[in-house]
């Protein structure tokens, strides 16, 4: 029957091997991502390699854009700032997130109602809420500023000293990223079974080994994927900080990412824009690779 | 005893839920108060700031922008995305391993691929237009999207789709009548977060339009940030204003959005 | 489960010769794929068939800015009934962003016609080529021009023999301060300081702790040292030129801000925070607006230095002023009085919106008519962001002639405007980042801003 002969047939090719419709599956996908996002890359890295004057004439000078950068005070703080902003943001809200994922996990009424409020910073806009804490920092009524205050008894103006300067941003990327992270660890760690929490405790685990031996690995998955997303978010995050502090007193809490969009949008240097966006790409690269890296060695 | 343990069980929520509020009320207060008021409660309310935003027809017509761009997006993303998800997760083809290349895409910050990208636009003709706009959220959204859907197509079990196949069932309807509504979470999810991304960017709409009928809210928010003044009152009614439509969409969405990105366990 | 069943039933159905998987798509995704192409080409960028006009305004953003939509719209129906033959289609930019996006459309091949830009960025733009001369355009007469040439501003208007851009208005900065303040500590109401010196006595004096906490309550003078360009604009410079010294020069095209006058200018902007004690440390973060005008209006500071003649309306809607804004004849000052900027020039920075033609444009006459009804001077004092008047003969006005508008007369006349180089975000970041450096990490003033001003001849001098 001639049903059966195409099923066969269908079958034995699925089965021998590679399906032809894949390609016609994934060329929408492949098309779009290869004309509008690498075709620009490969633009802007052939821009990094030229200069282009106000008047419009290119020239090539190769590797000119890079060395000036790297050689560049400026840029090295720009850079540091960003590894800073990174590994401040990750590293003050990953326990954070996981101290309050424990909490968070056993079953309430009104969680689901506490899930749709622990979403809020990531659906707020990132303008809105920087916006938002910028005007909380202000040193005429700002809480923040007066809870500062309270604190160390001395009147800081925030957003004029770089330390604090910096640390309203981290505190502001914390605050975005922490809910989302809790909810995430939370999903994972709702995974493991209450039963191999409770043989670890008669074996005599404290909390920490514990958490050492069962939940880390356990959630490895769910933590590469938190890593990821929010390193990519630190690292290529404009916006906020322009929004906060333009760039900061002087120059000190100019990460690259505002770097970059001061330079093309601003400043109207286009070459050198592009020269900063290929080693910001080679930047989250780095990060990449070294989180595949650390979650790999723990496997074995 | 019992009751006052259960109480304080809910104080960590509470806690959080404080942690991640408190910026909402100071805008949600400052929306209310009179223009240069520099007390923590004002002394006195006003809805002026939100009659001035609502009675004017532009934001209504940002606001239809914003919705076209967002669900224009959505539609051609879930499209594209359930496709090549669904070819990277069960179909057999060479080159397949080449799949987990899709996470390093979204490395590329979109600033630095802007200027470029606005070229290609003009030569395509496509210059301030919404397509331009929709095609740009498309394209910056695919990577994690097709990711995404590969991983919820992929935790469904084989066998349903095995047994369709061998009775005969085409690639093409398998993917539409079998397996999308076995991951309706899943397009929910990818539907709600493509939403967000295209809701709140301002970068594409303000690289790519400059007709005055073309703008979105994003744009309209910043436009408080004035050239010698910042109208504080107006610009935090307009973010609590634009955050009405996606706190709505996940508040009906909620329960699928969780178990789509989080899992099926978190009830 | 019934999906297998259905499947095997429309197998048979539909099954014929066994097809390659590709074409044996339902009917259904074609007329999806029509819809989506067709939805696509009907989005195509619409034809340049109508003027274009590229403005900053915004009418969600405030009251003041929907006066300045109403009065575009007003004088678009305007223009239509001059030439009725061709449509008008508007468009928005961010204000800071506007002059970057017409260099980088014009480079993109992307056209536009009439379009605002700022007179700071006036000498860029020749450089990169993307406005025309607007004297062909505007039947230019040379008596024509008394109008505006007593502006100072007018100068980096015309470049290179060419008129890049014709002004809307006329934006300045005085200082501003509080008479109830003055009469509280023994001063004369009706006697603002002359000199610079006066300025600082008086501030000290003005500086008090009303409370007894040990704290500074009220700050005798207010002044902006925040990260933007309005630091060098409007703090630095005045003094900078008080003492003599200029940021650019036009011979060589190098930066000059290092000077003795620069470092004197710096020193004086410190011993105001630091040793006198006059200026508040906040004002070194912030906005421009936060610390004039909202410390200002909050009684924070009892003087403002750089107050802008775009916040006459704030004032006025403070009750602090009457009868200035709309200009009446009976404009008198209540609690609030301005006087010029007391130093030796009076000098202070001047600036306004232009109106400009973009190169790629279409129809150039037409620009140039369209630019005409935009600077009708009655219609334009109707529009806030256009600022004062930018046309002498509405300065002969009698609400213009009162005691209270001759001084912004004064401020305009002895202004100045900003160096006509092509960098000049860069020239103003550099200086406001090292005026940052200085005030915030106290680093020595002469090295540092050498530093700064040999970073940037390095790489933009001769431009």
């Amino acid at each position: 029957m001639p049903k059966r002969s195409y099923s066969n047939t269908a079958m034995v090719r699925s089965l021998r091997g590679s399906e032809p419709i894949a390609y016609a599956f994934l060329a929408p996908t492949l098309l779009l991502i290869a004309f509008f996002l690498i075709s620009p890359m490969l633009s802007g890295l052939f821009m990094s390699f030229n200069k282009t004057s106000l008047s419009g004439l290119t020239r090539f000078v190769g590797l000119r854009n890079y060395q000036f950068l790297l050689s560049e005070e400026r840029f090295l703080s720009n850079l540091q700032l960003s590894l800073l902003y990174v590994v401040c943001n990750l590293g003050i809200s990953l326990p954070l997130a996981y101290v309050s994922a424990s909490l968070l996990t056993r079953k309430m009424r009104g969680t689901v109602f506490f899930r749709s409020i622990f979403l809020l910073p990531w659906i707020v806009a990132p303008v809105v809420s920087s916006l938002l804490f910028r005007s909380m920092v202000d040193p005429a009524f700002g809480p923040l500023g007066m809870l500062l205050e309270k604190i160390t008894g001395q009147q800081h103006v925030m957003l004029a000293e770089p330390f604090w300067a910096m640390a309203t941003i981290i505190f502001h990327s914390i605050w975005r990223s922490l809910p989302f992270m809790t909810l995430f660890l939370a999903a994972g760690m709702a995974m493991i079974p209450r039963e191999f929490y409770e043989a670890a405790k008669v074996d005599g685990a404290g909390p920490w080994k514990q958490f050492c031996t069962l939940t880390l690995p356990l959630t490895k998955i769910h933590l590469l994927i938190v890593l990821l997303t929010i390193t990519l978010w630190t690292l290529q995050d404009a916006e906020t900080v322009y929004a906060l502090t333009e760039g900061g007193p002087g120059y000190s809490t100019e990460v690259m990412a505002l770097r970059l969009f001061k330079e093309s949008f601003i400043n109207f240097d286009l070459n050198r824009g592009a020269t900063l966006g290929i080693l910001l790409l080679l930047v989250g690269l780095a990060f990449m690779i070294s989180y595949a890296r650390i979650t790999a060695k723990e496997q074995d | 005893m019992r009751l006052l343990q259960k109480w304080i069980l809910y104080i960590p929520y509470v806690l959080f839920s404080l942690f991640v509020l408190f910026p909402f009320f100071w805008g949600l207060r400052t929306s209310l108060a009179e223009q240069f008021d520099p007390r923590l409660i004002p002394s006195h309310f006003t809805l002026r700031h939100y009659q001035t935003l609502l009675s004017r027809p532009d934001f209504f017509l940002y606001l239809r922008n914003s919705l076209a761009i967002a669900s224009a997006s959505i539609l051609i993303t879930l499209v594209i995305s359930a496709l090549g998800g669904y070819a990277l997760a069960r179909l057999r083809f060479k080159g397949k391993s080449l799949g987990g290349l899709l996470l390093i895409l979204p490395l590329l910050p979109p600033v630095a691929i802007l200027v470029p990208l606005i070229s290609y636009f003009q030569r395509l003709r496509l210059y301030n237009t919404l397509s331009a706009v929709i095609i740009a959220n498309v394209v910056f959204s695919l990577p994690l999207t097709v990711w995404m859907m590969r991983n919820f197509i992929l935790s469904n079990p084989v066998e349903i789709e095995e047994s369709a196949r061998i009775d005969g069932c085409s690639r093409c309807r398998m993917l539409f009548s079998i397996v999308l509504p076995m991951v309706g979470p899943g397009l929910i999810a990818v539907a709600l977060f493509v939403f967000i991304n295209s809701w709140n960017t301002y970068l594409f709409a303000f690289a790519l339009t400059s007709s005055q009928s073309l703008r979105v809210i994003p744009q309209g928010i910043l436009a408080f940030l004035g050239t010698w003044g910042t109208y504080w009152g107006g610009l935090c009614a307009a973010g609590i204003l634009a955050l009405i439509p996606p706190v709505a969409l996940f508040l009906v969405f909620q329960k699928w959005f969780i178990a789509g990105v989080f899992g099926y366990q978190l009830k | 489960m019934n999906h297998p069943l259905a499947c095997r039933r429309t197998a048979r159905l539909t099954a014929t010769a066994p097809a390659p998987s590709i074409v044996r798509l339902r009917p259904w995704s074609y007329l999806v794929a029509l819809i989506l192409t067709a939805s696509f080409c009907s989005c195509t960028q619409p034809k340049h068939d109508r003027l274009r006009f590229t403005h900053v305004f915004d009418a969600l953003a405030g009251p003041q800015h929907a006066l300045n939509v109403e009065w575009v719209n007003n004088r678009v129906a305007a223009f239509r009934k001059l030439a009725p033959q061709i449509g008008v289609d508007l468009e928005q930019c961010k204000w800071d962003a506007i002059d970057t996006k017409c260099m980088a459309d014009f480079r993109s091949g992307i056209a536009h016609d009439v379009v605002m830009s700022s007179p700071q960025l006036l000498a860029k733009h020749n450089l990169v080529g993307d406005l025309i001369d607007l004297q062909p355009l505007l039947n230019w007469k040379r008596e024509e021009e008394s109008e505006f040439s007593w502006n100072p501003m007018w100068q980096t208007c015309r470049l290179d023999g060419k008129l890049l851009g014709m002004p809307m208005g006329a934006h300045t900065r005085v200082c501003v301060y509080n008479k109830e303040m003055f009469r509280q500590v023994g001063l004369d109401p009706e006697q603002p300081p002359r000199t610079l010196q006066e300025l600082v006595d008086y501030a000290r004096k003005l500086t008090r702790d009303l409370d007894g906490d040990g704290k500074t309550d009220v700050w005798g003078l207010g002044v902006y040292f925040g990260p933007s360009r309005a630091t060098f604009e409007i703090s630095f410079s005045p003094l900078l030129w008080h003492f003599g010294g200029k940021a650019w020069d036009e011979e060589t095209k190098q930066a000059t801000f290092a000077c003795e006058a620069g470092v004197k200018a710096v020193e004086f902007l410190r011993d105001l925070i630091y040793k006198y004690k006059v200026t508040p440390r906040w004002a070194l973060s912030g906005t421009y607006d936060d610390v004039i005008l909202r410390s200002f209006l909050n009684e924070k500071i009892a003087i403002g230095w750089g107050w802008g003649s775009y916040w006459i309306q704030a004032l006025e809607d403070a009750g602090w002023i009457d009868g200035c804004s709309p200009p009446t004849t009976e404009a008198r000052t209540l609690r609030a009085g301005i006087f010029l900027t007391p130093t030796s020039t009076h000098s202070q920075f001047v600036n306004s919106w232009t109106l400009s033609v973009h190169t790629l444009t279409a129809w150039p006459d037409i620009s140039g008519q369209f630019i005409q009804v935009l600077l009708e001077p009655n219609d334009l004092l109707k529009s806030p962001d256009a600022g004062l008047p930018s046309q002498l003969s509405v300065w002969q006005r009698p609400e213009f002639q009162t005691p209270f508008f001759q001084v912004w007369f004064e401020a305009i006349k002895t202004g100045r405007p900003m160096p006509p180089t092509g960098h000049f975000e860069e020239l103003a970041q550099s200086v406001s980042t090292a005026l940052q450096e200085i005030m915030v990490k106290n680093t020595p003033a002469t090295t540092t801003l050498q530093k700064f001003q040999q970073d940037y001849n390095n790489r933009y001098a001769g431009e």
